[in-house]
């Protein structure tokens, strides 16, 4: 290349013009002092909790960090959780994927067009839009008109209750208002006055009861060692799963598999051959179940023969199954959050598992169903629920009129404050929604899909924090907010037991701002600057760790042992003898009869049936022949996560799989690996087949949350009434080879 | 008569320091009105700076020029606000993960076999930046190995090159070889991918015009630099 020759005028004539042109400012390298020896940032270690399942277990994580950058992770060391898994893993795929949501976006096309037009906004513009939709809509609409949404993580409820509360709006709903745990706690709470799936056997327990769950698929990993521990110290299991579960296979002595729909049926069974055997505690049923009568009349018409023309399970099993939980004291059990409440008679069926081990007398006594003496002052449900001061519940309380679900679902109003949510595009065209403000949220949630994007799409104004951009939900709304992964945020602080550990999070991707904190920030400019801590999220927790008289600093710390809070009493069972298990202190359970209650007051009270019946569900036919069990999980994906948010999580499954037993298929033809049309009355989709004997003949099975596959469009909009969910695992379908 | 100035090694270094310059303006961020503009003329300028020097044609650089030519004629005249906010929509669609297919403008994702942001190519832009006296302004939330900000990076290099033509012949011949090794090591090895990707994931002639010039001039300037040290 030569310069000889080229007139320096005429070059910088042309060169310098386009220096000149461009403005020198706005810099992205700035000089940093060379007088000082930076060193390269050495690795140092921080301490976080994964959300990557269902946000409950707080698995702690213990990761080494350059700088702000996260490099590695391992298992906290002598964390209660103890280990963590594949999933936790997936989150180091996911904090750095490209893909990640760093600036808040707003639509700049309207709703209905094929491409929303999401354009980059400041937080400040975000922000304005937020707080000046929400003041516009109270003032023309009423503050109830303003839904608040926690999805999943559930980590920030707390602080969105919070805000819901100063706003003035009584519609806080979360995920569990549409499909899981809180159908199961309303039973809970009916049956025994608080809720339980269970405990952890210990060294007491002689049987356990497990009823529609798998831990190893479902659970955090020291769960389902200790119940392997408890196989090898003879426990008896009793599990109960349609499918032959890893669960199944490894501990149950007897293993029953009941039509899908038909649990009440089958614990009637159960409990008839208690009855009659005289297998039950006498002085507990007489003492302290309400309707105890009531309750031997209904099963003595479900004999074993009854509960096998029902249920599909043989005769001798129900028996033997009885027998041996009875007979083997005290016996504990192990409940699913919620998958015993996704058909059309939920409340009751799960009210009927809980009735088993009441009869039996195994209600809080040592290695029976135990429940906490001490649970942590204050703190009553955990993050799932968040600390009812800090959520301001009484005022909540006060507004429960102005909830949009109390007329449609009155004994879920009654036990639950967050609002059963099922309903609400109807709710929506009653014009008693007017936004939606979500952290976390996916329309695949809901049953029939579509009709619920386009009741929220006709909303005033609508938002989601989340990591990822969601076809299936954002492009509905109006304003997406980018959230800070586990790893970035520092509320809330973890809770087990009565041990309280904190985290030291890097600094979020981008613009990414942890969840408590958008809430606060929005709570500030709203007015109420004292009430949100002047958007200090450390300012919050340190508000709710004073009920113990600890702080942030001290957590901080305490470091990877955590700080206890003493216990005031020391522990003790049969509480509901010594008044240790009422808000009022009177001996009794926190029922409204202070029993356990076989005849529910509250449903008693409100027309629903009161004793845990057997209803007839959704029926196959000809056209609709196998039952459908959808949502069983599998280990290393939760819910619609870990989909794309991890892409090594999905090497192990990459798209919708229907389970089908071997028999099924081969008499559609089908062989593994060929596509297939699932389909119901109400909608159908293409999937993978997978021949395999983990389901039964006549029973189909696949996870939700698949995009391009949403079994959610086959389900219909039918509810439980008492529970208002929907029959996720109890729709008649039918498959043929694409 | 006096005979005429040509141009020298400072000027020629001060025109790739704007060209690079514009190249990360391209990508730092939203195009805006004033920005546009700007490249608008720039472009121009420096592409006829670019044929001043009788650089060989380079496939890429050439259809570039070629696309972005079509596109300031056609919307100089134009209503600009629609032309930004559809610019501003393909910047988001392609960089800001709200696209159907993100092209995530970082070294990470394409020298990594995991495609995660934030491995050793973000730690060694760093180190390079930090060895020069630099760092990335903590007003600019994107990481060390950002498009825009190796470019930016190639752009002061190029700026202490002319700086160092006054001074000696080694200091020259330094700054020149940390481009080389810079260019060499880091844009070529990912820049014609990232190219490939951009122009697989959108329909913008803006983006499509930057991206086929992007991957021209970094192989042109490859060259140029190879002469620029032999010269020495």
């Amino acid at each position: 290349m030569e310069l000889k020759g080229i007139s320096r005028r005429e070059f910088m004539k042309v060169a310098g013009t386009g220096a000149a042109a461009l403005a020198m400012s706005d810099r992205l390298l700035v000089s940093q002092a060379l007088s000082q020896t930076v060193a390269p940032d050495k690795e140092a270690a921080g301490y976080t909790f994964c959300d990557a399942c269902n946000g409950v277990p707080f698995c702690g994580i213990k990761f080494s960090h350059k700088g702000d950058i996260i490099t590695g992770i391992e298992p906290w060391p002598g964390f209660p959780t103890a280990s963590i898994c594949s999933k936790a893993y997936g989150t180091l795929q996911r904090i750095y994927h490209p893909n990640r949501l760093k600036y808040p976006m707003k639509r700049t096309k309207p709703k209905g067009s094929a491409d929303p037009g999401f354009v980059r906004i400041s937080w400040d513009e975000a922000y304005g839009m937020i707080v000046g939709n929400m003041k516009r809509i109270r003032e023309k609409y009423g503050p109830h008109t303003v839904f608040f949404y926690v999805g999943d993580p559930k980590e920030p409820r707390a602080s969105v209750q919070r805000l819901a509360a100063t706003f003035g709006s009584a519609n806080y709903g979360d995920e569990s208002s549409v499909a899981c745990r809180k159908g199961a706690y309303t039973a809970e709470v009916l049956a025994y006055g608080f809720g339980t799936t269970g405990s952890p056997p210990t060294k007491e327990t002689r049987s356990m009861l497990v009823w529609g769950t798998n831990p190893p698929y479902s659970g955090p990993a020291k769960a389902w060692q200790n119940l392997l521990q408890a196989k090898e110290r003879g426990v008896k299991f009793i599990v109960v799963d349609p499918r032959n579960t890893p669960t199944a296979a490894t501990l149950a002595d007897i293993h029953l598999q009941p039509l899908l729909g038909t649990t009440a049926a089958l614990a009637a069974g159960m409990m008839h051959v208690i009855f009659k055997e005289g297998l039950h505690d006498e002085a507990f049923c007489s003492n302290w179940i309400n309707g105890i009568d009531e309750l031997k009349e209904y099963v003595k018409t479900f004999t074993p023969a009854r509960a096998e023309a029902i249920t599909g399970v043989p005769e001798k099993r129900i028996v033997d199954a009885a027998r041996l939980y009875a007979t083997s004291k005290p016996g504990g059990m192990t409940l699913s959050a919620q998958g015993t409440t996704h058909d059309l008679n939920a409340a009751n069926n799960h009210r009927a598992i809980l009735m088993i081990p009441a009869i039996c007398g195994y209600l809080d006594v040592p290695g029976g169903v135990e429940v906490p003496s001490n649970p942590l002052e204050g703190f009553g449900g955990g993050w799932f629920n968040g600390p009812p001061a800090f959520c301001m519940r009484k005022k909540m309380d006060g507004m429960s009129e102005h909830r949009m679900d109390i007329k449609d679902f009155p004994v879920w109003a009654k036990v639950n404050f967050d609002v059963q949510a099922n309903r609400i595009i109807e709710h929506i065209k009653e014009g008693k929604v007017k936004a939606f403000l979500a952290w976390g949220f996916n329309m695949m949630i809901w049953p029939q899909t579509h009709e619920y994007q386009k009741a929220i799409e006709s909303l005033e104004f609508s938002m989601a924090v989340d990591f990822f951009y969601r076809p299936q939900t954002h492009p509905h709304l109006d304003l997406i907010l980018p959230g800070a992964v586990n790893y970035e945020r520092l509320a809330p602080f973890a809770v087990h037991g009565r041990k309280l550990f904190g985290r030291t999070p890097v600094k979020p991707l981008g613009e990414c701002k942890e969840d408590w904190q958008i809430a606060l920030e929005i709570g500030v400019r709203l007015g109420h600057p004292d009430v949100f801590f002047n958007g200090s999220v450390e300012g919050a927790c340190n508000d709710i760790l004073r009920m113990w008289e600890v702080s942030y600093e001290a957590l901080r710390v305490a470091g990877e042992k955590g700080l206890v809070v003493p216990p005031r009493n020391p522990d003790s069972y049969k509480k509901y003898e010594t008044g240790r298990m009422r808000q009022d202190k009177k001996p009794g359970f926190p029922t409204p009869s202070g029993k356990v209650e076989a005849v529910s007051t509250i449903l008693k009270k409100h027309g629903f049936t009161a004793l845990p019946e057997y209803k007839e569900g959704l029926k196959t036919s000809k056209e609709y022949p196998l039952q459908l069990l959808s949502g069983g999980r599998i280990p290393y994906i939760t819910h619609s996560k870990w989909r794309e948010d991890s892409p090594w999580l999905l090497e192990l499954e990459n798209s919708a799989t229907l389970t089908i037993h071997p028999d099924d298929a081969a008499k559609r033809g089908i062989k593994k690996g060929d596509e297939v049309v699932l389909s119901s009355q109400w909608g159908e989709l293409r999937a993978k087949a997978k021949p395999s004997i983990m389901v039964m003949p006549g029973m189909v099975g696949i996870m939700h949350g698949w995009a391009k596959a949403n079994v959610n469009e086959l389900v219909p909009r039918m509810f439980d009434p008492i529970s208002g969910y929907p029959p996720y695992k109890e729709v008649p379908v039918q498959v043929r080879k694409a | 008569m006096t005979e005429e100035p040509t141009a020298t090694a400072a000027d020629l270094n001060q025109f790739r320091a704007s060209f690079y310059l514009l190249l990360s303006k391209s990508f730092s961020r939203e195009l805006d009105r004033d920005t546009l503009k700007s490249i608008d003329k720039a472009l121009e300028a420096l592409i006829e700076a670019f044929d001043l020097l009788e650089i060989p044609p380079e496939e890429n650089f050439q259809t570039g020029k070629k696309i972005l030519r079509a596109f300031f004629e056609q919307t100089r005249h134009e209503d600009d606000t629609d032309v930004i906010a559809e610019l501003a929509r393909c910047y988001a669609s392609l960089f800001l993960g709200v696209g159907s297919r993100t092209v995530s403008p970082c070294e990470s994702i394409y020298r990594g076999e995991a495609r995660r942001l934030f491995q050793s190519s973000h730690f060694e832009a760093q180190q390079a930046y930090r060895e020069i006296g630099m760092a990335k302004s903590e007003g600019y939330h994107e990481p060390d190995d950002h498009i825009a900000v190796e470019l930016g990076y190639m752009a002061r290099l190029c700026e202490l090159t002319q700086e160092a033509v006054e001074v000696s012949r080694e200091r020259q011949a330094h700054y020149l070889t940390l481009q080389k090794e810079f260019l060499e090591k880091h844009l070529l090895s990912w820049i014609p991918d990232f190219s490939r990707d951009l122009l697989e994931s959108t329909q913008s002639p803006l983006y499509q015009g930057m991206a086929h010039l992007l991957n021209g001039y970094i192989k042109a300037d490859n060259q140029l630099i190879k002469s620029m040290i032999q010269d020495i």
